[in-house]
């Protein structure tokens, strides 16, 4: 190997960075040339004086005056975070929401009291679904489970005669034992089942009730009631 | 328990700084803020514009530390960001030159290394390493200094593996023909065979 090539490798060298066979040769010409060998001593020198220069070293409130910087960003961080200003959306259901419970209550409320048509009509009161207020039910205080029903707009004594007049007709068929009938305090009263084995005929205090329309006073009695 | 490599201790550092640990963060400055400074200050041969960007290297690291990318070394990382800030001061410095009257006096670099009397090695050293046009300054500070490997110097710069070694060899060669009467001056008196005049 000539002295030009070895030179170009001799920093290398010096450093141990070369692989075998480079070295080796290196290694050989180095024995024979003391120019060369010369220059591989400075090299070695001045790898050992690299060693020995002075280092640039931080400040020792190195750390502290970073940490100040990192806390001021982090703080920056959150204070932009906290009131960076947003584009206003067209169309948000945050906004909607109170707009439409506050519709729907007040929509709740009208349905509420604003009396359509005024209580029930008379054919929903003949019409025998069970729906229909107009009717009050009382039992005798003798028999709890016997019920008669009374029209609540008609005239409790109009309803009472009514009654006694059925009373007597389902008297005059089936026996005293078992006839109801309405006492002096006007309470309906029944004459308790029947205990003999005559047969007989019941005629049921149903009531037929003959439904008119009702006028304006009525109807509020009726709402009211 | 195995000990931990220094790159896996970077990783459990950086670990802990992404789930916002500051004590990882402390850790992780005293672990590089001696070798940023070192590679830094000799690129821009000045102490306190060395720490300014070491500094910001580390705000950086913080800012950017979910974009961290596991398979890459931590190492490579900051010492990318620290040099390509240190870039920027030195274009910087390009654009707005500054002139003091040390410089009227002539380059303190050339001094050292042009003086009769023969200063301390070191010193003269150092002085001829910022003389070193900056790309060989680079991957020679990277290579001789901080002793990282050659692969490593060449994913922080950027270049080929034979770019790294041909630059890193040119710079040794260059140092050498700086300092080599120097050393032989050394030398000389070390072993007691010339005495400059005036130094006694």
């Amino acid at each position: 190997m000539r002295c030009r090539k070895v030179r170009s490798f001799l920093s290398a060298y010096s450093r141990d960075e070369l692989d075998g066979r480079k070295k080796l040769r290196v290694s050989e010409h180095l024995l024979t040339c003391a120019h060369c060998r010369k220059e591989e001593a400075v090299y070695r020198q001045l790898n050992e004086t690299v060693a020995e220069i002075p280092e640039f070293k931080p400040s020792e409130d190195f750390n502290a005056k970073l940490l100040g910087r990192i806390a001021n960003e982090r703080f920056a961080e959150t204070r932009t975070k906290a009131y960076m200003p947003k584009k206003a959306p067209a169309f948000s259901w945050a906004k909607l929401a109170p707009v439409m419970v506050s519709a729907c209550l007040a929509l709740f409320l009208v349905i509420s009291y604003v009396p359509f048509g005024a209580g029930p009509s008379p054919e929903m009161a003949n019409d025998g679904s069970g729906l229909d207020d107009s009717y009050l039910t009382v039992s005798p205080d003798s028999n709890p489970n016997m019920t008669v029903q009374l029209h609540k707009d008609w005239s409790l004594n109009e309803q009472l005669a009514w009654n006694q007049k059925l009373d007597r007709i389902s008297n005059s068929i089936t026996p005293a034992t078992s006839r109801t009938s309405w006492n002096s305090r006007g309470v309906l009263t029944s004459g308790g089942i029947r205990q003999d084995a005559t047969p007989y005929y019941r005629v049921n205090p149903v009531l037929k009730v003959k439904v008119t329309p009702l006028t304006n006073s009525k109807r509020e009695d009726a709402l009211t009631y | 328990m195995a000990k931990l490599t220094e790159k896996e201790i970077d990783y459990e550092l950086m670990r802990a700084i992404q789930h916002g640990d500051m004590i990882a963060f402390n850790k992780m400055v005293d672990r590089y803020k001696g070798r940023l400074m070192n590679v830094i200050g000799r690129m821009l041969s000045s102490t306190e514009e060395a720490e300014d960007v070491v500094q910001e290297t580390f705000v950086r690291v913080y800012q950017h530390r979910q974009s961290f990318n596991f398979k890459h070394c931590f190492s490579t990382w900051i010492y990318t960001i620290a040099l390509n800030l240190a870039r920027n001061e030195l274009r910087k410095r390009k654009k707005f030159k500054f002139y003091e009257i040390n410089d009227m006096q002539g380059n303190e670099a050339e001094l050292a290394v042009d003086a009769k009397v023969p200063s301390r090695l070191p010193q003269v050293l150092s002085a001829a390493i910022e003389s070193l046009p900056e790309k060989y300054r680079v991957a020679f500070v990277f290579r001789d200094i901080q002793e990282l490997p050659y692969d490593e110097v060449a994913k922080i710069l950027g270049v080929p593996l034979g770019t790294v070694k041909s630059r890193v060899n040119r710079a040794r060669m260059m140092l050498r023909e700086k300092l080599q009467p120097k050393l032989e001056e050394h030398n000389a008196l070390s072993k007691g065979t010339l005495l400059p005049v005036g130094l006694f």
